[in-house]
């Protein structure tokens, strides 16, 4: 007697160090969403898996990515090292509304150290994806993650892309961090940017802005990032946005930051953006590499440069610095 | 020979005729980086409704 091909939804118990996964119903996102599972280190990986298994994983995250099982609010959960470049569908293709979630055993992990040094580590095109836990290598002549909005394909919008607790590990050779085209509604929380040497061929950014066939980047979030050790901090010119709770170390255990903070910049300005309860340590002024928008509010920030007329004596920002 | 100059006015009014993103792109096309940069929030909900994924 013949049986139809049938498998049922994966149904997996709490997997230790997989935030989320303690739920009776696993960490798919909604209930009828799919868990996909990449693990490249695993002695049953193959990219003829269908992934659904994490006893048979997939071995490389683009399979995944173009597994016909990948529908919105899908999880992939990535173990292993990830020694690819991936590139996401754009929106039209889809899905949109993913998460690639790192599972590994330490605060970021898996690696992601990519592939081609001239190549984006993680090319996001569609909408509405969410990364998170990882790692990733800092490229020479690349970005770690590269948000686009039309710069490629028409379709490329990586818009409401989250980005949270992963570690952007420039490892003194890095070019950048997250490259963004001018996403809107892009957060950005709970992520750790070191090491952005400038000996880099261009100088290093962890975190900035390319070119933008439409726009700079709006609404914006940048939220309880650390950027620290490194030859700059966020270059990132917008509109809108905001920046809150991140903690930014202009003078390092061994580099010392040119710029610090830019939500503008003289080629490409930025307005109208908050910047609150932000630790900004050293010279609070644009020659000390703080550059503000003209109607940005730098409100209630913490600064030790009380010499300066926009931050009063108790250390507390009261305006953009000049 | 005439040039066409576009405006900010024109673009907005195609960003609202705007049926995908590649003509949001042509919509803007031609103004400068500060004149783009003036419309992100129209552009936003341009794109938006063009995605219509109400997440």
């Amino acid at each position: 007697m013949l049986f139809p091909i049938y498998k049922l939804r994966p149904f997996y118990g709490g997997q230790f160090g997989v935030p989320g996964s303690e739920s009776p119903y696993g960490i798919r996102m909604i209930p009828d969403a799919t868990v996909l599972y990449v693990d490249s280190g695993h002695p049953e990986a193959s990219d003829n898996n269908d992934g659904t298994d994490p006893t048979a994983p997939k071995s490389t995250v683009q399979s995944a990515i173009n597994s016909t099982l990948l529908e919105p609010y899908s999880v992939i959960v990535v173990a292993g090292t990830v020694s690819e470049d991936v590139v996401t569908p754009d929106y039209a293709t889809g899905p949109n509304y993913i998460t690639l979630l790192g599972a590994g055993p330490s605060m970021y992990s898996p690696a992601w150290e990519g592939d081609d040094a001239s190549t984006p580590s993680l090319d996001m095109r569609a909408v509405g994806w969410r990364v998170e836990g990882f790692r990733f290598y800092g490229k020479t002549s690349a970005a770690a993650i590269e948000l686009r909005h039309t710069d490629s394909g028409a379709n490329d919008i990586a818009i409401r892309t989250v980005i949270q607790n992963c570690l952007l590990d420039g490892l003194t050779t890095g070019r950048y961090g997250i490259w963004s085209h001018g996403c809107y509604d892009v957060w950005i929380v709970d992520c750790v940017f070191q090491l952005w040497h400038n000996a880099v061929a261009g100088g290093a950014i962890p975190l900035g802005v390319g070119t933008t066939p439409l726009a700079i980047p709006y609404r914006n979030h940048i939220v309880n990032c650390v950027f620290w050790d490194s030859d700059n901090g966020a270059i990132f010119p917008m509109n809108g946005g905001e920046v809150r709770g991140c903690m930014f170390q202009p003078t390092g255990y061994a580099y010392a930051m040119t710029q610090v903070l830019n939500t503008s910049i003289v080629a490409n300005p930025g307005d109208d953006n908050v910047v609150h309860n932000n630790t900004f340590p050293g010279d609070y002024s644009i020659a000390g590499g703080y550059r503000p928008g003209a109607a940005d509010a730098w409100l209630g920030n913490w600064a030790d440069d009380t010499a300066e007329a926009e931050v009063g004596d108790n250390g507390i920002t009261i305006a953009r610095p000049t | 020979m005439e040039v066409d100059v576009p405006s900010v006015e024109d673009a907005k009014k195609k960003l609202k005729n705007a049926k995908t993103i590649g003509d949001v792109k042509s919509a803007v096309a031609g103004l400068s980086q500060e004149q783009r940069n003036g419309l992100a929030r129209a552009i936003a909900d341009t794109i938006d409704a063009i995605v219509a994924l109400k997440v």
